[in-house]
């Protein structure tokens, strides 16, 4: 079964997870290969073997050519990207689009160029996502789990190297992974390769921003730098790629057209004489403080994944968005904790906004061959009379500081709403009921309606004005906010999330932060938002069911984190299973639901 | 190590292996694919012979580290009985013998039949071969990327053939003349096959250049992964020719494109060659290609597909779109032969030179800012503030309406010094037609230039009395350039300046270039070296980055960029300038001539460099000068010599000035 | 569904490679057990090599089967650097269970400590045993036990050109602690006398290299294991060289045959301290051929005048021809003429190929006289 991990046509196993993959097209172009190809084989014994192995291949490249795009932005140079979605999503490099600006064109194999719009950038990992426009039926590559590539995979990389692409058909170029789990330093504090999967294949200036494939035909990675000596900057062998996993873990960020950030957890760490990777600085400011991390702690996993080095820390964080929440394993003279931390971002919004106007020049990055470049309008920067946006980019281009392009954040949170709207069904307005027990013994209930906000616990009443502030007590006490978390909740639910204060796209985040699923399976869409002055983030999950709410009544306190265990599928707008409603590591309690109505039946 | 033990060892292999060997094969046939290979060589091998260098030809080993190689032992196909097919780098252009090393060890003599120069390949006639098995044939339709693609050579060794195993990474490479592989492709399998995995020949690898990439050697992406070879059907085409002794060069229409972006931008013909293959045809400045030869073209690029593959003497079929002045389009069909070269370029001028323009200029009628004393503009009678509305030249049946400098500058690359044309000129808001005799441009630089403003112009930012000297800097540059950069927001020309290598350059420098770069609204931009008393190839992105960075900050007029160095500096000025190509307006090699290996391609219109040398310290360095001087001169650059000069300080007076009039029009 | 099913794939080749207690690294069963120590340690290199051997000959081990393998037997080795452009890292070959490792003679061992970083992340002090400076291979030494070690023994017959190889090295130093050395893969382009210099150096060896398609010539990349699909020790990545003829840059790999003749000679004490000295050259004249003066570093063999009555007369040679090839071997300088008379022995044939007016001319000048350094 190894082997049908490295190729869909290995053995019998292997073979019948070919089928399972939704790619018919695939099967049709292989026989296509084969008869394209076969015919010569007359002219010289070769095992069938060898030319089946052959024909298999060009079919999967033939397939991946397609969703490779040809970056190109006059005489800023330009580089590869991949695209992602039928709609036209395409993932590539920061340092491509960068001196591109908002406006740009993109080749594909088929000989057309479209124009390109910047939707989101991540300048720390290098990674930037363009929209290219006019289609929505756009060829388009699934990201694989990079997590299971091993070290002599057979992998391909598809890509403009040194813009030879002129006929817009992108330049192939195979090998194997020379390794995984690489650490790349960054320059400065941007343009981080952590994690990385490093490859023997071809990898030139001008392929940065393209995919790496799998043998099949998956996105393992994008394709971003590469080791380069004393020959200049040709490939000697040494190519990175962005692993897809971290590419994962930022998609819904960029979507929502942002400048996204990667995590930092307030801590540096060094080896120990002994090996053992220890904190060696820690922020009182930081989560990690807060949960009782302190200097000359040992660090032994992250996110579930195991730290023994220092790279092996790096690599983890380098591949987490800013303000997610990770599990964390430390020890501490001998003994074993265990805690959840939130990420902080390695630079302000500021910072950010600064970098992405100064623009970026890569340590080894592969770009296209640097002739004197014009700088386009970057992100936050205006576009300049000569270089008028075209018409079909100005429609889907709203600038605003903090975001690369507004336009699509708004484009994602209305996606959100619809789901939530489509949740909510027929349900009324009025007034929310939940009754039931505490785990812990003892009856509650909750009642919330567009005036006020009421709670009955064995240990008391607790009860909250909604139509003034929020923030002023946030109850019940010891809860950091309850209350107000689940008047947040009807809000969105009955008013729609555009309708909310201040609600953003934030992007996506794991279900359960206890156990992340390292290949993204378990990723839900957040919305943050801003009202009554309260900021919350909600998570919501593919059904349109909000799963969580984190409430800060103030900025540096923890925030009330209020977890919604949501109804049985099926039912839509039924009740919620129960509420585990936790402080930093504080439980304040889980609420198990047993009766009452979200609004009643529509009037 | 123990070989009693191992060999004890050994005997349980098999009873061992039997136990723990696992039952399933792997996905990829490793072992059946690198059988495959080798039976695929041994196909060819007989025809792959070896091409010793003759010492006449041998350079000494490649200069810096960089570089890309020099001459040795190359590969070449026997591609039919007596004939051996390899490329121009182990048979450079002035060579006619070589040494044949065939599979059997022996030498044979051989002579050049012919060249096809387009794609750098040179047919060999050699008595005595031996007569290999008939090559098999990949036809480009079958040609898929990711096929196997196996480059042979004998380079390395005569006895045995030498391997590199790839895929094809793309079909249509190099303007329409390749195919690409990620093979190792290097000079020691120049010349040879490249095959399939049952060992029929895909093509000859051949040193292509990257062009796009301003790799004009062929060789500066040696084992990179980016090989190429001309596919074996397109030379099949072309062998009976070329075995009769025809020698084939590359076609030329004899236009340029109106833009530069060559893979966005619309296929508008900037300029037309007089005497050519396009004028003969008709076409005109302004017209859009719309077909050649069949194919829809909607891009420069398009055209260079549609052009590239074809030889001189091919005929050519293009349909244009024309709309003339009076707005009224019509479609025009023409067919032509394209022609091997062109009488060398003269640039014509009138002797103005326009406002500067940055990214936003307006693209109206050209506002002229300063008239060349005693040109013919002066003596028509044109003096600054007038606008050039539109121009009629001999050529172009209607007027050309000037839609920015390089509409203007299009029309007179079209024109033949001497030619009369007509300007129609706007001055207080009336039009007046003024007809002038145009003169081939000069060489030497005038003693004045346009006023700083014109370089740097912008009311608001007020009189330019002052420079900032600037780090350019970049994270991937250790060493940043020094800018000297004339306050202001305006667009500026760029003077870039090469001295004796020495490592990083400290803004120190930049004090003698400050009174200058004021005066004509010039930015100097200064840099350094990686190594620290050489100047290499990686200095070069090194300069190209520097450019960008400066561009980030101050609008930069295309029109006004000059290379200039000293020393080691000339050379590496010159090489510069080649990579920029018709980005650079002018390159000026002070104190020295050309140097050693330098190409002198005949000037076009859209790269005619403005060529400073010289003057030259002894007699012996005079003549050389002397000589280059005519060189280019021959060529149809406008070539002029620097004044002598005895003090120590880089000439900053003239080469800022000349870099202020590089735009003349 | 198939992570699940690659667990167990990684599982089963453990089963093969890991888990027998002898193999297991740091093989505590042994460590524990001193006589169950004493009586398998016999057995432990052979039963190593039939693991590898026993898989290869049974049924085909895929890529990444062999590179897990292989690569836990590729060192990270630090020592002096940081001069112009040599870099303080290189890799190094276990080819002992005892921690005996093979590596390129180079400046990164002229240190007092040389740290030596295993596969599995330990550091241990490694003491350089001896160099053999003629094929500028230096064997190095580690106090640790039942390291996994690669099996060195010379090829029955030289690999040919177009044969699968995979190249492991710490190239750029990319791999630190316990991550894993970098593996590359590509063919034997060819087998041929290494002709290369670095700067103006011309390298020492003389002997067969193998060149590789693949691109090896980089920092760290020296002192790496050459493996063929198999998973068999065919070679040792050579230092960062261009060749001499066309200044391209190598990648080569010194063959099994000279690892082993090499690292013998330094264990028996029995290595060459000087490199091979170059066959004293051989002036022309005196055969009577009178070459042009070498004005330049390569000056073309151009015959500038014959001596009367001499060998050269008698054969024909004339003014004016050019020396391209003496015997077999192909000259292009004046030098390389002095050279290849220099190899032949007093008494030999010998036989010029001159060009005489774009024709090719045998000249054969009888035997070699007994000759004198020019």
């Amino acid at each position: 079964m190894i082997f049908s991990l490295l190729t869909p046509f290995g053995g019998t196993g292997a073979l019948r997870s070919c089928l399972l993959t939704p790619c018919d097209c695939l099967r049709l172009a292989i026989l296509a290969a084969v008869v394209l190809i076969a015919p010569r084989a007359v002219a010289i014994d070769v095992d069938p073997a060898v030319l089946e192995a052959e024909a298999k291949r060009v079919a999967v490249i033939e397939r991946a050519s397609a969703t490779a795009v040809a970056i190109f932005a006059g005489d800023s140079g330009g580089g590869s990207g991949v695209l992602v979605s039928p709609d036209g999503y395409a993932l590539t490099n920061f340092h491509v689009v960068e001196p591109a600006g908002v406006a740009m064109t993109g080749g594909l194999s088929d000989g057309r160029l479209y124009d390109a719009v910047l939707v989101g950038l991540d300048p720390t990992g290098d990674v930037a996502l363009v929209k290219l426009l006019g289609r929505d039926d756009f060829p388009f590559a699934v990201l694989a789990d990079s997590d299971a590539v091993e070290q002599g995979d057979w992998c391909f990389a598809a890509g403009n190297p040194f813009l030879l692409a002129t006929d817009l058909v992108p330049s192939i170029s195979a090998g194997i992974v020379s390794g995984t789990h690489r650490y790349q330093f960054p320059a400065g504090t941007i343009l981080e390769y952590a994690d990385c999967i490093q490859v023997d294949a071809a990898i030139n200036p001008g392929n940065s921003g393209g995919g790496l494939f799998d043998a099949a035909g998956r996105i393992i990675g994008v394709n971003g730098r590469a080791s380069f000596e004393k020959r200049g900057r040709v490939n000697v062998g040494a190519g990175y790629a962005i692993s897809s996993n971290q590419l994962r873990n930022f998609l819904g960020c960029l979507k929502g057209g942002r400048l996204c950030d990667h995590a930092t957890l307030g801590a540096t760490v060094a080896s120990a004489a002994d090996g053992r990777v220890v904190i060696s600085d820690i922020l009182e400011s930081s989560d990690a403080w807060r949960r009782g991390l302190r200097i000359d702690d040992e660090i032994v996993s992250l996110a579930g994944r195991p730290v023994r080095t220092v790279n092996a820390f790096k690599n983890v964080l380098g591949t987490l968005p800013s303000g997610w929440q990770v599990p964390i394993v430390y020890r501490r003279n001998g003994r074993r904790e265990e805690a959840l931390v939130r990420l902080a971002g390695v630079h302000t919004q500021a910072e950010l906004a600064a970098i992405v106007g100064r623009g970026a020049e890569p340590p080894d990055g592969p770009r296209e061959d640097g002739t004197p470049r014009e700088r386009g309008p970057g992100p936050g920067r205006k576009p300049g009379p000569a270089r008028e946006l075209p018409e079909a980019v100005r429609a889907v281009y709203e600038a605003r500081p903090g975001f690369t392009n507004y336009h699509f954040n708004v484009v994602e949170r209305d996606r959100v709403s619809r789901g939530i709207a489509a949740a909510r069904g027929t349900a009324g307005k009025g007034p929310w009921v939940l009754e039931g027990k505490l785990d812990e013994g003892g009856e509650f209930r909750i009642e919330v309606s567009d005036s006020v906000a009421v709670i009955d616990l064995p240990t008391g009443t607790s009860e909250l004005d909604t139509t003034g502030e929020l923030d002023a007590s946030p109850v019940p006490p010891g809860s950091g906010g309850m209350l107000a978390a689940l008047v947040v909740w009807r809000r969105l639910v009955n008013d729609g999330p555009a309708a909310v204060g201040r609600t953003t796209y934030l992007g996506t985040a794991p279900v359960d932060p206890r156990q992340i699923d390292p290949a993204g399976g378990d990723l839900v869409d957040v919305l943050e938002t801003a009202v009554a002055g309260i900021e919350a983030r909600v998570a919501v999950d593919l059904r349109g069911q909000i799963v969580r709410v984190d409430l800060w009544t103030s900025p540096d306190a923890d925030p009330c984190e209020l977890r919604i265990t949501p109804a049985k599928a099926g039912e839509t707008a039924g009740l919620p299973q129960r509420f585990d409603v936790w402080r930093g590591a504080e439980r304040f309690g889980t609420f198990l639901i047993d009766g009452g109505t979200l609004g009643g039946a529509a009037p | 190590m123990n070989m009693k033990r191992f060999a004890s060892g050994i005997m349980a292999t098999a009873a061992l292996a039997a136990l723990l060997a696992p039952t399933r094969a792997t996905a990829e046939p490793t072992l059946a694919e690198e059988a495959a290979f080798q039976g695929a060589v041994a196909r060819v091998a007989a025809a792959v012979v070896r091409i010793e260098p003759l010492a006449l030809t041998a350079a000494a080993g490649a200069g810096v580290a960089e570089a890309a190689p020099g001459s040795g032992p190359s590969t070449g196909t026997i591609i039919a009985p007596g004939l051996v097919l390899t490329t121009s780098f182990a048979i450079p252009a002035d060579v006619n013998d070589a040494v044949v090393v065939v599979p059997d060890g022996g030498r044979r003599a051989a002579r050049v039949r012919s060249r096809d120069r387009s794609r750098g390949l040179v047919l060999l006639a050699v008595d005595g071969l031996p007569e290999p098995p008939p090559l098999g044939e990949v036809p480009r339709a079958r040609l898929r990327p990711g096929q196997w693609a196996i480059a042979v050579g004998r380079g390395w060794s005569a006895a045995a053939p030498t391997v590199a195993v790839g895929i094809v990474s793309a079909t249509n490479r190099a303007w329409g003349r390749g195919v690409q592989t990620d093979a190792a492709v290097s000079p020691v399998n120049y010349g040879g096959p490249l095959i399939d995995i049952t060992g029929q020949v895909i093509g000859i690898l051949a040193p292509l250049p990257a062009e796009p990439a301003g790799m004009t050697e062929g060789t500066e992406l040696y084992d990179a992964g980016i090989g190429f070879a001309v596919p074996l059907e397109d030379i099949l085409a072309v062998l009976p020719r070329l075995t009769t002794g025809e020698s084939l060069d590359a076609g030329i229409l004899g236009i340029t494109y109106r833009s530069r972006d060559q893979i966005n931008g619309e296929p508008v013909i900037g300029s037309v060659r007089q005497g050519s293959p396009a004028a003969r045809a008709g076409l005109a400045p302004g017209d859009r290609i719309a077909v050649i030869d069949g194919h829809s073209i909607t891009r420069v690029a398009d055209a260079r597909h549609a052009i590239g593959p074809k030889h001189a003497g091919d005929a050519v079929a293009v349909t244009v779109e024309r709309t003339d002045a009076t707005g009224k389009a019509s479609r025009i069909e023409a067919t032509t032969t394209l022609a091997a070269e062109m009488p060398p370029w003269r640039r014509a001028m009138i002797g103005v030179v326009a406002d500067a323009e940055g990214d936003d200029a307006e693209r109206g009628p050209v506002r002229i800012a300063w008239v060349l004393a005693g040109s013919p503009a002066e003596q028509a009678g044109i003096t600054t503030g007038d606008a050039i509305e539109s121009i009629v030249s001999g050529r172009n049946a209607g007027a050309t309406a000037i839609e920015g400098r390089a509409s203007a500058a299009g029309v007179l690359a079209g024109v033949e010094p001497g030619e009369r044309i007509t300007l129609s000129i706007r001055r207080d808001d009336a039009i007046r037609e003024i007809e002038i005799d145009t003169i081939a441009m000069p060489g030497d630089v005038p003693t004045d230039g346009p006023p700083a403003a014109s370089g740097g112009g912008d009311p608001l930012a007020g009189p330019l009395n002052a420079v900032e000297v600037v780090k350019l800097a970049g994270a991937d540059i250790a060493d940043p350039a020094v800018a000297v950069i004339p306050t202001g927001t305006g667009p500026v020309g760029v003077l870039v300046w090469a001295g004796i290598p020495h490592g990083k350059v400290a803004e120190a420098e930049a004090a003698s270039w400050k009174a200058a770069a004021v005066r004509h609204g010039v930015a100097v931009v200064l840099v350094g070296s990686a190594e620290p008393a050489a100047w290499s190839r990686s200095d070069i992105a090194a300069v190209t980055r520097a450019l960008a960075a400066l561009h980030a900050r101050r609008p930069i007029d295309a029109t006004r960029i000059g290379i200039a160095g000293t020393g080691a500096g000339a050379a590496f000025a010159w090489m510069v300038a080649e990579r920029l190509g018709p980005a650079a307006g002018g390159v000026a090699l002070v104190e020295a001539a050309l140097p050693q290996r330098a190409v002198v391609t005949p000037a076009e219109p859209a790269a005619g460099w403005w060529v400073l040398l010289g003057p030259g310290g002894d007699d012996a360095a005079r003549d050389r000068v002397a000589a280059d001087q005519r060189r280019l001169d021959k060529a149809g650059y406008p070539v002029g010599l620097m004044p002598q000069d005895d003090s120590d300080a880089p000439p900053a007076e003239i080469l800022c000035r000349w870099v202020s009039v590089l735009g003349l029009l | 569904m198939k992570k699940g099913a690659k667990k167990g794939g990684e599982k089963s080749v453990r089963n093969l490679f890991c888990e027998l207690p002898w193999l297991a690294m740091p093989a505590k069963a042994v460590s524990t057990s001193p006589t169950w120590k004493r009586f398998l340690t016999p057995f432990v290199i052979p039963f190593l090599i039939l693991l590898i051997t026993g898989i290869a000959v049974a049924a085909e081990p895929s890529p990444q089967e062999v590179i897990a393998h292989a690569a836990r037997k590729v060192v990270k080795l630090y020592g002096a650097g940081g001069l112009s452009s040599l870099e303080g890292y290189q890799s190094g070959i276990l080819v002992a269970p005892d921690g005996r490792i093979i590596t390129v003679a180079s400046t990164v061992l002229d240190s007092d400590e040389i740290d030596c970083v295993l596969d599995d992340g330990r550091r241990f002090v490694a003491k350089l045993v001896g160099i053999d400076p003629r094929r500028e291979l230096a064997v190095l030494q580690i106090e640790a036990a039942d390291l996994p070690a690669f099996a060195v023994m010379p090829e029955d017959e030289p690999s040919p050109p177009g044969t699968r190889i995979i190249a492991l090295s710490n190239m750029f130093g990319v791999a630190v602690g316990d991550e894993r050395v970098t593996a590359q893969r590509g063919v034997v382009a060819a087998r041929v006398p290494l002709e290369a210099r670095r700067g103006a150096a011309e390298a020492p060896f003389r002997g067969s290299v193998y060149v590789l398609d693949c691109t090896t010539n980089n920092p760290g990349s020296p002192g790496g294991a050459v493996i063929n699909a198999r998973g068999r020790l065919i070679g040792m990545l050579g230092k960062e060289l261009r060749s001499t003829d066309s200044g391209i840059w190598l990648n080569y790999a010194l063959p099994a045959s000279e690892l082993v003749a090499g690292s013998e000679a330094i264990l028996t004490g029995t290595v060459a301290t000087t490199p091979a000295a170059d066959a004293p050259r051989f002036d022309p004249r005196l055969l009577g051929a009178i070459l042009m003066p070498d004005l330049l570093d390569r000056t073309p063999p151009f015959v500038e005048s014959i001596a009367p009555a001499s060998p050269a007369a008698r054969a024909g040679l004339r003014p004016d021809d050019l020396v391209i090839a003496v015997g077999p071997r192909s000259v292009t300088t004046r030098a390389a003429v002095e050279q290849a008379l220099g190899v032949l022995a007093p008494g030999d044939p010998v036989k010029m190929t001159v060009i005489r007016a774009g024709t090719l001319v045998e000249i054969d000048l009888g035997p070699r006289p007994r000759g004198a350094t020019p």
